[in-house]
């Protein structure tokens, strides 16, 4: 098999035993909570042979190990349990809250890699002059803001000064612009950071030096020599970043009543609804260890040194 | 001799500068809570709610009356607290396993950065929420679960330089001379992972309180009517139209801390080691 073939084989066993141990977290996790989740679940006015009947069919009269196993093959197939405050079936919220979410932080992505990376480019080959200190500057300063206050202030104008965008919820691609920026923002110096120093790193090369020396246009070592060889990193971590951004956009969608995972997850989280929480985090996991995945296979077809390693 | 001149040196950049006297501030504000902000945080006067800033309430006050400008001043102490509390509990941990990992390598090795992929398959902040609603939410129990989800940045760094030094001739030495690996570790290797350290945990400083400040937006951190920064600004969305300083004065508290933090730390980093990539 080619080297490639194994590389990619073994990345995904190693994702594949991740997600396994993820779900022992997660169930490990929810064992720690007090109280078990059928008390929550019925009224108190049910009787004892009712609740354990539930029991049975949940499982819960089990040792740990055995309920763990019962729980696993669930959630495996998708069965999350139904909520504990709404009763309903948590899979069906997922599902209707998810594209909301992943059109969020898809937006969100594309926005800082777009702005990011010519920035970054551009304040590497002017190192050290004002272009590149400036941008410094703002970088920083945009590191050090929190999603949340940046939304308020995005509220503040755009949305209540100047009504050029519906204030909170879901009301058509209008409503995308404001959350999607904020939770871009912050984010987007990371990848300035990376990019411009990626950049000054490759700029040093000594193949970038021979293709000066060899009379190739500075314009031509930029593009072909110095940009192909930077960016493998910066692609690498369009990725790993997607994860964070979804993170990120627990904080957002509360700022803007947006109607995603991440508000359904802080709600179930206020309530203590355990099997909303359990689902959500179970479903990000994965969507992490996809993100992962396909980075690091990325990262094995674009720089061969890394799929020997 | 020498130090002191690159001390001089890192302080003369204007942007440095400017961070050491941010920092200042929000430390000075934190320790003399009491003496600079006006009435008790949690002091409530109905007749009184929703003034806007003026002489009296200089950042006017919030749907209890409470004085907007006083909370954030005492709000100051909490954000630094759990920020430094969630550090130090994360350099400990991030440190011990880095240096195990590093330093024992093969099954153990593996087994710690196996870990490491692990709490790393799950953004932080969510796994940190599920943390706090296991212990209760509580400004203690924010540092402690920001700790649990960010340790990992420390090992992976530590491990590496450790590999790097722990076949220094020296310490080969060392080892031939008998001296145990604890002693090994206490007296040829943490000395050489101290600038390290330093610079990674001042960085990790105000991603910490930026962090905390998210759990406190959520209701998770502090509860009322203590006044954590977050929550404060998470309480007045609601009230945006009518009341938009509830707000916006928190948020400008901190950004000035983690900008602070931020620009000492760049500047802390050019002093110890101005080529360590983080």
């Amino acid at each position: 098999m080619s080297d490639m073939g194994k590389y990619i084989i073994r990345r995904l066993l190693t994702g594949v035993l991740v997600v396994l141990c993820v779900t022992v977290i997660i169930f490990g996790i929810m064992q720690a909570m007090p109280g078990n989740p059928i008390d929550l679940m019925v009224d108190t006015r049910v009787s004892a042979e009712k609740v354990a009947e539930l029991k049975a069919r949940w499982g819960l009269d089990k040792p740990v190990i055995v309920q763990y196993f019962y729980w696993l093959g669930n959630i495996l197939r998708g069965d999350f349990g139904t909520s504990i405050t709404t009763k309903q079936e948590v899979l069906f919220l997922i599902k209707q809250r998810l594209p909301y979410t992943l059109m969020l932080t898809g937006t969100a992505v594309v926005i800082e890699y777009l702005v990011a990376v010519p920035l970054g480019l551009a304040a590497a080959v002017r190192k050290g002059r004002l272009m590149d200190k400036s941008m410094t500057v703002i970088m920083v300063v945009l590191w050090s803001m929190p999603t949340f206050w940046l939304g308020v202030l995005f509220m503040m104008e755009f949305a209540i000064n100047h009504r050029f965008f519906p204030i909170s919820g879901y009301s058509g691609l209008r409503s995308l612009v404001l959350p999607a920026m904020t939770l871009a923002l912050p984010s987007l110096a990371q990848i300035f950071r990376l990019t411009r120093s990626e950049v000054l790193d490759v700029m040093e090369e000594r193949y970038v030096e021979t293709a000066c020396a060899k009379g190739v246009s500075n314009r031509g070592v930029l593009v072909r020599h110095v940009l192909r060889n930077a960016l493998i990193p910066v692609t690498v971590t369009f990725f790993l970043n997607l994860p964070w951004l979804i993170g990120g956009s627990v904080v957002v969608e509360n700022v803007f009543a947006w109607p995603g995972m991440g508000q359904l997850l802080w709600k179930g989280i206020a309530k203590q609804d355990f099997p909303i929480v359990q689902g959500i985090t179970f479903v990000i996991a994965i969507l992490t260890v996809i993100c992962n995945l396909i980075g690091d296979i990325i990262s094995g077809v674009l720089d061969p040194r890394i799929r020997m390693e | 001799m020498k130090k002191k001149s690159k001390l001089s040196q890192v302080l003369r950049k204007p942007l440095f500068l400017i961070g050491f006297i941010m920092l200042a501030v929000v430390i000075l504000a934190a320790l003399f809570a009491p003496r600079i902000a006006l009435r008790d945080y949690a002091q409530m006067d109905l007749s009184l709610k929703f003034v806007a800033p003026c002489a009296q309430f200089p950042l006017g006050t919030d749907q209890y009356g409470r004085c907007i400008f006083s909370r954030i001043v005492y709000g100051s102490r909490i954000a630094l607290k759990v920020g430094l509390m969630a550090v130090v509990i994360e350099t400990g941990i991030g440190v011990t396993l880095g240096i195990i990992a590093g330093y024992y390598g093969k099954k153990l090795d593996q087994a710690i950065m196996f870990l490491t992929d692990m709490i790393w398959s799950i953004p932080p902040i969510i796994l940190a929420m599920a943390i706090v609603l296991l212990l209760t939410p509580s400004a203690e129990n924010v540092a402690i679960s920001i700790a649990l989800v960010t340790w990992a940045q420390f090992t992976k760094i530590v491990r590496v330089k450790v590999q790097a030094i722990k076949n220094l001739s020296y310490i080969q030495a060392a080892r031939v001379y008998g001296e145990s690996d604890l002693q090994i570790i206490v007296r040829y290797i943490l000395p050489n992972l101290t600038s390290t350290i330093v610079i990674l945990a001042s960085l990790a400083l105000p991603s910490a309180i930026l962090s905390t400040t998210s759990m406190g937006f959520l209701s998770l951190g502090a509860q009322e009517p203590l006044p954590d920064w977050g929550m404060i600004l998470s309480g007045g969305i609601q009230f945006i139209e009518r009341a938009p300083w509830i707000s916006f004065w928190p948020g400008v508290a901190i950004v000035w801390t983690v900008l602070g933090f931020n620009l000492a730390a760049e500047g802390l980093k050019e002093l110890l080691d101005p080529r360590m990539k983080v």
